[in-house]
C-alpha cells in the first residue's frame, strides 16, 4: 500500500493548480499529522504565475538533484504532480482529500513543491519540506495519557487520581498510535467535558501551568514521549466531591479543536484525570452532633450538615462499637464523614452479651433511626436520609456485629421494618473478632465488604491461637467486592478516640497517625463504594509507598500500610486462578497447564495449621489466618532461593486479554521462613505476559513502588519475630505491558509467568499467592 | 387447605436434616475449656436495690432470652481487675446464683460494677432474691449469650464447691435498698447511670450515653 499511496496521492492532486518557495500543509510548515480521508489545505508562495508541482516520496531527504537540495529522499517511490500556475500575487492554494483508506494509517509522507521558476539555479525553486503523517481514527475509549513516570519498565503508569500539589505527565506509546510519531502537537489540559459538553463546544481551553504545550512524539520507547504537562498547580477542591476532573488532549492536527484524530484521555463522558485535595481534612460543610435515644440500646449519636434542610438525600452510615467501647467514641468518623455529606449515626452496640445481640443492637438501631426521623431532633433529618445506600462500620465485636447482621438479613432471620437486605451497601469491620461460624459471620453478596487490621492490636490480635482473634476470614468469604486495609504499629484502641492503643509490639503508630490514615481512606472507601467515585479507587489499591492521601502520615516511620483491594461485580473478572476451583497443582482455575519450578509448592487452606507463627516446615500454611475450617478460601504457597518461574497457561477462548484493563492477585511473605527474614524489606518479583506468538514482556512489580511488604516485626504467639501473612493486591494495566513497542498481542496471551529470583526481584523467598485474575476497571 | 405429601414432607424433613448437619459442620468458636480464672476471687456486695418493671424488659444475657418484670440492682467490688478487663474475647461471665447479670458498666478503672439480675416477685410483690443465700462470682469466660440456665447452675454447683460463699447476712443487710419501681428499662438503665456515675466516675460517656435524652419523651 505505501507505493501505491504516492500514485493515488498524485491522482487526487492532478488538475490542480498552485506554485513553490515556502509551502504549508494546513498551516503547517514542517510537519503535521492528518486523518486519513481528511482534506487538507496546500499553500504556496513563490513568484507569481510560474508553473509549480509537488513531488513526495516515503524517504525523507536532503536529496541534491543537480546541485539543488530537496527535501526528499527520491527513492523509487518518489513521485511528481503537477500543482497549478501561482497567481499574480505569487500564491497558489488548493485544497486536497487524502485517500478514505485505513491501510494508509501509518504512512509518513515527505513532500514538497518545486516552481519552475527560470529565474532560479537551475531553473528550480524547491520549497521547504513538511512531513505528512497519516493518522487513523482513535479509539479514544481505552486511551490512557495521564501518569507518572516509574524508574524502570514500563517506565510509565497510567493513574487517575493526582494528590494536589503533585507534578503530572502524560505518557504515550507511540506504537500503538500509528502515524503519531514524527508528529508535533499541541497537548491541553482541559477542564473535564462530558460527551454532549464536548459536542457542543469541542474547543481547547489549557487550564495548566504554563498552557498547551508542544511536543515531537517519536518513535521508540515510551520514555521519550513523557511530557510533563502541569507542574502541580491544579485545583482539587470540589465542595463535597473528591477530585476535579480534568481531560488531557492531544491535538494531532493542532487545529485548537477536539476533532476527529486527536487523542483524548477522558472521551465522552468519561475523565481522563482527577486532582484531588487532602483527604484527612474536613469537607466544607459545617456540622451538628446530637445525642439522643430511643430506649434501652437505641442511645445515638448522630453527626450531620448542619444545613440539611437545603440538600437531598444523603446516604447514611452506621457505626456498632466494640466490647468495653462506647458509642460517643467516633467522632473522628463522624464529624469527617459528615462535612463531606453524609450522615452518621454512632449508636449504643450491646456487645458484651455477645455477637448476635451485637448485630441485633446494629439492626434494632438502623430500623429505629430510619424509623423515627420524623422525631428525632425534631424531624431534621426527615425526607433527608438516602436509604438506599446505607454503610455499616463496626469495630471488634461490633466488626463481627456488623457481618452477622447482614448474615441474618441474608437467612430472613431478621425482618427489619425500615429497611431491607439490598440497602445495605457496604459493610467495613474495624480488627472484627471471629466468634461465628462461617456460615453465621459472613457478608455474602455484599456490593462490598471491607476490614481494618492493626497489626499491634494487643486484643483482637490476630495470632494463630484463636479464630476470635483473626482478623480477615470474614473478609474472605465475601462473594463480590472486597477490600481491606493493614496497618503495621496500629493497637485496637487505636481506632477509636478514647483513650488507650491497647497494643503490642515495635514502632507504634498512635492515635493521632492512626486517625489521620482513618480519615483519609475511610472518605475515598465510601465515596468509591456509594457514589462510584472514580479517583476514589486509587487511594483504594495504589501501593501506600507511592501514593497516599495528601495529609497522610509519611513523616511517622512507623506507619506500614497494606492494602487489598478487589472490585465488585465478581462477574467483571476473569479468574485465572484462585486456587480453589481446581485443586490440582498443575491446572488453574481457568482449566490452563500450570507449570512451576518453585519449590515446596502447596495449595490449601489459607490457615495457619498450629497455635503459633513459629516457623515451621509441617506447617506449611504458617502466619495465614484468612480462613477456620469451614471457609472456602485457597491459596498458594510456595518458596524460592534461585531464579524460577511458575507458569499459568490461558486456554484458546480466554485468550484475548484486550478487553480488560488490569491483570490483579494478591500475594504475601510467609512470616518467620527464613527466606523472609533473611532480607527485612519488600519482596518483589517479576510478572510475564506471553503471546502466541512468544512474544514477552516482563514488568517486576516493585516498579509501582514498595512490593510485598515484610510482615510487622512483632514478637510472641510463637518463637520467632514477624506477625501475621499480609496479603496485598497488584494491579498492572494490562496495556503496561505494550511499552517500548513489546510487540505483544493482548489479543491472543498465551501464558501469563511470574519470575522469581535475583533476576527477577527479590533473591528468595517464600510467599503466599491467590487471585490471579483480569478485571475490567 | 393444601396437604403435604408423605414425600414432600419427607424431602423436606431430609432437606431440614440436611441444612442441619451444614450447620453442624461450621460451629461456632468454643469457649476455652481450661479453667484460666479463679472462681473465688472476691466479689463484694456494695449495694442491692430491688425494682420492679411496669413493662417487660428482656434478659440478653443468657441464652433463652429470658422476658423479667423485676429483678435487682447490684453494686459489686472486684477484687481482681483483671477479671473485668474490657476484651473483645472471651470473659468471664458474671454469676448471681444461678443467674447470669447484666452488666451495665465496664468497671475496669474503678473495680466497681453495677448489674442487673431478673428475679421474680413474691407473693407479697417483693423482689424474691436472697442474696444472702446466692453466691456472686465469676464463671467460665463465654458469651453470656451463649450460656444456658443449666450452664449457669452448673457454674454456681461448681463454684460452691471450690468454695464461694453467699455474702453474709449483715453485708447484705447493709447493701439492701428499698424496692423501687420503674415504667420500663429505659428508665431502670437511666437510673443505674447515678450508680455508675457515683461508683465508677471514670466511665463519663458511658454515663453521658446512658442519660441521651429520651426521643418523644
Amino acid at each position: 500500500m505505501r507505493l501505491a499511496f504516492l500514485p493515488l496521492l498524485a491522482c487526487l492532486l492532478m488538475g490542480t493548480q498552485a506554485s513553490a518557495s515556502d509551502l504549508t500543509l494546513d498551516g503547517q510548515s514542517s510537519a503535521l499529522s492528518s486523518l486519513y480521508g481528511s482534506t487538507l489545505t496546500i499553500d504556496v508562495v513563490g513568484n507569481p504565475n510560474l508553473p509549480c508541482s509537488m513531488v513526495v516520496d516515503l524517504v525523507p531527504g536532503p536529496t541534491a538533484v543537480n546541485g539543488v537540495p530537496f527535501p526528499i529522499g527520491f527513492s523509487p517511490a518518489w513521485s511528481i504532480f503537477p500543482l497549478g500556475i501561482t497567481s499574480p500575487l505569487g500564491e497558489l492554494s488548493k485544497p486536497i482529500t487524502l485517500p478514505n483508506d485505513p491501510s494508509t494509517v501509518g504512512l509518513v509522507v515527505y513532500t514538497a513543491c518545486v516552481v519552475f521558476d527560470p529565474t532560479a539555479t537551475s531553473g528550480l525553486d524547491v520549497s521547504n519540506g513538511v512531513v505528512l503523517s497519516v493518522i487513523g481514527n482513535i479509539n479514544n475509549d481505552k486511551v490512557q495519557l495521564a501518569g507518572n513516570t516509574l524508574s524502570d519498565y514500563p517506565h510509565f503508569e497510567h493513574v487517575t487520581a493526582f494528590n494536589e500539589g503533585a507534578s503530572i505527565k502524560i505518557g504515550i506509546e507511540t506504537s500503538l498510535y500509528p502515524g503519531l510519531a514524527g508528529t508535533t502537537a499541541r497537548v491541553y489540559v482541559v477542564k473535564a467535558k462530558n460527551l454532549a459538553q464536548w459536542t457542543a463546544d469541542p474547543s481547547l481551553v489549557d487550564v495548566s501551568s504554563g498552557g498547551a504545550e508542544t511536543f515531537t512524539f517519536v518513535a521508540g520507547s515510551i520514555q521519550n514521549n513523557i511530557l510533563e504537562v502541569d507542574t502541580g498547580t491544579l485545583n482539587g477542591i470540589n465542595g463535597t466531591q473528591l477530585g476535579v476532573g480534568y481531560d488531557v488532549v492531544i491535538d494531532v492536527n493542532n487545529d485548537g479543536l477536539f476533532s476527529p484524530g486527536d487523542i483524548i484521555d477522558g472521551n465522552g463522558d468519561e475523565t481522563g484525570l482527577y486532582v484531588v485535595h487532602d483527604l484527612t481534612l474536613p469537607g466544607p460543610l459545617a456540622v451538628t452532633e446530637i445525642l439522643y435515644s430511643g430506649g434501652v440500646n437505641l442511645a445515638q449519636n448522630t453527626f450531620y450538615p448542619s444545613n440539611i434542610s437545603n440538600m437531598g438525600q444523603l446516604p447514611l452510615i452506621v457505626i456498632s462499637h466494640g466490647n468495653g467501647h462506647n458509642y460517643q467514641w467516633y467522632d473522628h468518623l463522624g464529624e469527617h464523614m459528615a462535612s463531606y455529606g453524609y450522615v452518621v449515626m454512632s449508636h449504643q452496640n450491646n456487645t458484651q452479651p455477645g455477637i448476635e445481640t451485637a448485630s441485633t443492637t446494629t439492626l434494632t438501631n438502623t430500623d429505629y433511626f430510619l424509623g423515627n426521623l420524623a422525631s428525632i431532633q425534631g424531624g431534621a433529618l426527615n425526607g433527608h436520609i438516602d436509604a438506599s445506600r446505607i454503610v455499616w462500620l463496626g469495630h471488634s465485636r461490633g466488626g463481627e456485629g456488623v457481618a452477622r447482621a447482614y448474615d441474618r438479613l441474608f437467612d430472613g432471620t431478621f425482618v427489619p421494618t425500615n429497611y431491607g437486605i439490598g440497602q445495605i451497601t457496604l459493610i467495613s469491620s474495624i480488627a472484627p473478632t471471629g466468634f461465628l461460624a462461617t456460615s453465621s459471620s459472613n457478608p455474602h453478596n455484599v456490593e462490598h465488604y471491607h476490614v481494618w487490621t492493626g497489626a499491634a492490636d494487643a486484643d483482637v490480635n490476630g495470632c494463630a491461637s484463636s479464630n476470635i482473634t483473626q482478623t480477615q476470614q470474614i473478609h474472605d468469604r465475601a462473594a463480590q467486592g472486597r477490600s481491606s486495609i493493614s496497618l503495621h504499629g496500629v493497637g485496637h484502641g487505636d481506632f477509636h478516640n478514647s483513650s488507650g492503643s491497647v497494643a503490642s509490639g515495635p514502632c507504634l503508630v498512635g492515635k493521632p497517625s492512626t486517625h489521620a490514615i482513618m480519615r483519609g481512606y475511610f472518605l475515598p472507601l465510601v465515596k468509591h463504594v456509594i457514589e462510584g467515585n472514580a479517583p476514589a479507587k486509587d487511594y483504594l489499591w495504589r501501593q501506600w509507598e507511592r501514593f497516599q492521601p495528601i495529609g497522610a502520615p509519611t513523616s511517622n516511620n512507623c506507619v506500614v500500610v497494606d492494602l487489598q483491594h478487589s472490585e465488585g461485580p465478581i462477574a467483571n473478572t476473569f479468574v485465572i486462578d484462585d486456587f480453589q476451583t481446581n485443586s490440582a497443582l498443575n491446572m488453574s482455575s481457568s482449566g490452563g497447564p500450570v507449570t512451576t519450578t518453585v519449590a515446596n509448592m502447596l495449595s490449601g487452606k489459607p490457615d495457619d495449621g498450629n497455635s503459633n507463627f513459629t516457623n515451621n516446615s509441617a506447617d506449611p500454611f504458617n502466619g495465614f489466618t484468612y480462613a477456620r475450617a469451614n471457609d472456602r478460601a485457597r491459596a498458594l504457597v510456595f518458596e524460592y532461593n534461585s531464579d524460577t518461574k511458575m507458569t499459568f497457561g490461558i486456554l484458546g477462548p480466554d485468550q484475548d486479554f484486550s478487553d480488560f484493563a488490569y491483570l490483579s492477585f494478591r500475594s504475601c511473605q510467609a512470616t518467620r521462613h527464613p527466606f523472609t527474614t533473611s532480607a527485612l524489606g519488600d519482596t518483589t518479583f517479576s510478572v510475564v505476559l506471553s503471546d502466541t506468538n512468544a512474544v514477552n514482556s516482563r514488568i517486576n512489580i516493585g516498579v509501582y513502588g514498595g512490593g510485598l511488604e515484610e510482615p510487622y516485626q512483632r514478637t510472641g504467639c510463637g518463637s520467632g519475630v514477624g506477625w501475621h501473612n499480609e496479603y496485598e493486591t497488584i494491579r498492572i494495566r494490562l496495556t503496561d505491558f505494550l511499552n517500548d513497542g513489546s510487540g505483544l498481542d493482548l489479543t491472543s496471551v498465551a501464558s501469563v509467568s511470574l519470575y522469581f529470583g535475583p533476576s527477577f526481584g527479590s533473591p528468595e523467598g517464600r510467599l503466599g499467592l491467590d487471585d490471579l485474575k483480569l478485571t475490567l476497571d | 387447605m393444601n396437604r403435604i405429601t408423605t414425600s414432600t414432607f419427607v424431602g423436606l424433613f431430609l432437606l431440614a436434616s440436611g441444612l442441619h448437619t451444614l450447620a453442624q459442620e461450621t460451629p461456632d468458636e468454643p469457649a476455652p475449656t481450661a479453667l484460666t480464672i479463679n472462681h473465688t476471687s472476691p466479689v463484694r456486695l456494695v449495694m442491692a436495690r430491688p425494682f420492679t418493671l411496669d413493662a417487660p424488659s428482656v434478659h440478653h444475657w443468657r441464652a433463652e432470652r429470658p422476658e423479667f418484670h423485676a429483678g435487682m440492682a447490684l453494686v459489686l467490688q472486684v477484687e481482681d481487675r483483671s477479671l473485668i478487663e474490657p476484651r473483645q474475647g472471651f470473659e468471664p461471665v458474671l454469676y448471681v446464683g444461678s443467674e447470669t447479670a447484666a452488666r451495665l458498666n465496664v468497671g475496669y478503672d474503678s473495680g466497681y460494677l453495677v448489674v442487673l439480675i431478673p428475679a421474680d416477685l413474691d407473693a407479697e410483690g417483693a423482689v424474691d432474691l436472697d442474696l444472702s443465700k446466692t453466691p456472686i462470682f465469676f464463671g467460665d469466660p463465654e458469651l453470656p449469650e451463649r450460656v444456658k440456665a443449666k450452664d449457669a447452675r452448673a457454674q454456681q454447683a461448681r463454684a460452691l464447691e471450690e468454695g464461694v460463699q453467699a455474702p453474709s447476712t449483715a453485708v447484705v443487710e447493709t447493701a439492701m435498698q428499698r424496692q423501687v419501681r420503674f415504667a420500663d428499662d429505659w428508665e431502670l438503665h437511666v437510673w443505674a447511670a447515678n450508680l455508675i456515675e457515683a461508683y465508677s466516675p471514670q466511665e463519663v460517656d458511658l454515663v453521658s450515653g446512658l442519660r441521651a435524652p429520651r426521643v418523644g419523651r
